[in-house]
């Protein structure tokens, strides 16, 4: 090795360090800070409590917007996973024409601003007389998810060789029972893993869910109200939370992914 | 070019399928010129041809997979074009196998009786028996990936014939595997079919296959029937250039017709004037292809020909050691560059023949095709 690859060596690991500092150090100050109290912008460091978690759960407003938050999860990630399930093996088993407008259609959202996405689902939702809510919220959700549920499963469906579901027809089984038994069990791990990703993203979205909610508050948007107002522990405390829980679902998606790509494949 | 079978055979078994101008076309593309075919009750039928052939387009517009775009596929004389898929009695085994990756292999064989909801006590029962049918009883709780490319094609064998389809359509099922395990697989294929007594239509691009286990071939070319025969009469009574080619070794000798007597054709070539009779399409004039056998050929000892057979002397211009035959070019007196091969029993020829030596070869004018062209 010359002195010069040294020399670049050494300065690709010291950008390399940077980069992993600039990701996690911000995430870790803040954990660290929720356990301290702050005076005046100065941390007392003998104050370590878990005084700011206790703050959070005796919140009324926060834990009210956890919980839509999840709310809003769960049901936009079903609904998104239903129609993206099925929609994906219509296009498939029925190679439409149409199969390419259609992954536009469900691309754009997820590609526009979300500024768009959301003030034309607000316009959308005015005209149509529909009261801003946790329901406008969800539907929004769907809108931006379901892009990437669809590509998830489209591609487990298109590895999926097309003699598989020839089989399954020739042994007198319907396009239903096909779906259920040949195909529903091969894409169970794309589901998963698109679900989780999928409510990983929920679970943060804040601008579309500005335009859409009503008087209910997801996590991000409460959050967002707080930090208008000031820094306090409770912020910090939250987003340590919020870290935890993201990165247990990470963790879960990876786990049950391993899992289900255990079933032996084809060849 | 479409062959009426043989009407004997039809009397003797009941059509199970009969295509009828059955043809296809992807835009402007005839794959499969129309077709008009019987498929008999409980036949082993071969559709051979080289790759592209239009083999898979048959089958597949028997199984419902592939609409035809004209013409019409009868199935105990119905029309059978617009029922679905899974409303046929037919059952495929696909050249892939198509076995469900996530199902055991006692599942995949299941499957068809699963979906059609017969009460379990049965179900096991059949399956049981399947298993044993393919001598894979030990491996019902395995999955496919855990098992060889033989033991793979017998689940989908299995899976196939569990539901006791009226046929069962097997696409080059065997050309995935090795040499020796093609053969045994062949065997075993043609002895299931015995016992189990249900047509088979089985596709392949490899000739010895065809002939070892057919009862009747369907010879492919370009998206053409070229001919619809038994194994013998594909063999030895090919009705095309192009199947006189794809089987075995042949002598092709270009021939004219120099005149027509009633049906009988008289045909000169290198082997002199041959007439032959039914053929009332030919003119005087035309230009054909004769087509023989290197066995069809007999070398003549001191007797001479026999009655009914005609001769012509030649060269040896090479011997070939093949085991129990051998082979000679016979060089044709009189016609130069115009050679024979003709095969011979080794013990006849050795130690009394060799290059150089003049000989007398007769053949049965009945062995001789004459093919247009
Ligand atoms: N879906 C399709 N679209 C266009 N051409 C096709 C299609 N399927 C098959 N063909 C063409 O039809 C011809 C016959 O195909 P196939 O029946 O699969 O032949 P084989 O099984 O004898 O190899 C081939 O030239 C193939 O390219
Ligand atoms: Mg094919």
């Amino acid at each position: 090795m010359t002195r010069f690859e040294r020399l670049t060596l050494t300065l690709l690991w010291a950008v390399a360090g940077l980069a992993f500092v600039a990701m996690y150090g911000p995430a870790l100050l803040v954990v660290t800070l929720s356990f301290f109290r702050i005076d005046r912008q100065r941390v007392d460091w003998s104050s370590f409590s878990f005084d700011a978690y206790a703050g959070l759960a005796g919140n009324h407003d926060i834990v009210a917007a956890l919980t839509n938050t999840l709310i809003v999860g769960f049901s936009a990630v079903t609904c998104a996973l239903l129609i993206a399930v099925g929609l994906a093996f219509y296009m498939h088993v029925e190679s439409r024409r149409g199969q390419r407008f259609v992954e536009f259609m469900i691309f754009l959202p997820f590609i526009l601003p979300a500024i768009i996405t959301g003030v034309s689902l607000l316009i959308a939702f005015r005209e149509a007389g529909i009261e801003r809510g946790l329901l406008t919220v969800i539907v929004g959700h769907i809108v931006i998810i379901i892009a990437i549920i669809y590509r998830m499963v489209m591609t487990r469906l298109e590895s999926l060789e097309r003699s598989q579901l020839e089989a399954s027809l020739d042994l007198g089984a319907t396009k239903m029972q096909t779906f259920r038994y040949v195909v529903v069990p091969q894409l169970a791990s794309a589901m998963v893993t698109s679900a989780l990703l999928a409510f990983t993203l929920s679970f943060d979205e804040t601008l579309v869910t500005f335009f859409l909610v009503g008087g209910e508050m997801t996590l991000p948007i409460r959050l967002w109200a707080m930090v208008r107002v000031g820094f306090t522990p409770e912020i910090n405390a939250l987003v340590a939370v919020v870290l935890l829980m993201t990165t247990c679902l990470a963790t879960v998606g990876a786990l049950s992914l391993k899992r289900l790509v255990r079933i032996p494949v084809h060849g | 070019m479409s062959t009426v079978p043989d009407p004997q055979q039809n009397q003797a078994r009941a059509r199970v399928i009969e295509m009828v101008g059955v043809g296809k076309r992807y835009g402007n593309v005839e794959v499969l010129k129309p077709v008009d075919l019987s498929i008999e009750d409980g036949e082993f039928l071969t559709i051979l041809g080289p790759s592209g052939s239009g083999k898979t387009t048959i089958i597949r517009m028997i199984g419902g997979f592939t609409r035809p775009t004209s013409g019409r596929i009868l199935l105990d004389g119905r029309d059978i074009v617009d029922q679905p898929i899974f409303d046929r009695p037919f059952n495929t085994v696909f050249q892939d196998y198509a076995l469900f990756p996530h199902m055991s292999v006692a599942k995949n064989i299941a499957y068809g009786l699963m979906v059609r909801g017969r009460p379990k006590a049965e179900i096991s029962r059949k399956v049981a028996e399947a298993l044993a049918v393919v001598d894979l009883s030990d491996k019902a709780a395995r999955y496919p990936a855990d098992l060889s490319g033989g033991q793979r094609q017998r689940v989908a064998l299995a899976r196939a014939i569990i539901c006791e389809p009226r046929v069962v359509l097997l696409d080059e099922p065997l050309a995935a595997l090795d040499a020796e395990l093609r053969r045994s697989m062949r065997d075993f294929l043609k002895d299931l079919q015995r016992r189990i007594r249900t047509t088979f239509i089985f596709i392949t691009h490899d000739q010895d296959e065809a002939i070892s286990i057919s009862d009747r071939i369907v010879v492919m070319d370009h998206g053409r029937v070229e001919q619809v025969g038994t194994p013998e009469e594909i063999y030895y009574h090919p009705k095309s250039v192009f199947v006189a080619k794809f089987f075995g070794e042949s002598n092709l000798l270009a021939g004219g017709v120099t005149a027509l007597a009633g049906t009988d054709a008289v045909i000169e070539s290198a082997l002199g004037t041959l007439t032959k009779p039914g053929h009332a399409g030919l003119n005087a004039g035309t230009a054909v292809t004769l087509a023989a056998r290197p066995e069809s050929f007999r070398l003549v000892a001191g007797d001479g020909p026999r009655a009914g057979e005609c001769d012509v002397s030649g060269t040896v211009e090479a011997i070939t050691f093949l085991g129990a035959t051998s082979q000679l070019v016979v060089g044709i007196a009189g016609a130069p560059g115009e050679t024979i091969k003709v095969r011979a029993a080794t013990k006849e020829i050795s130690g009394k023949l060799a290059v150089g030596d003049s000989l007398t070869v007769a053949w049965t004018p009945a062995d001789i095709s004459v093919l247009a062209g």
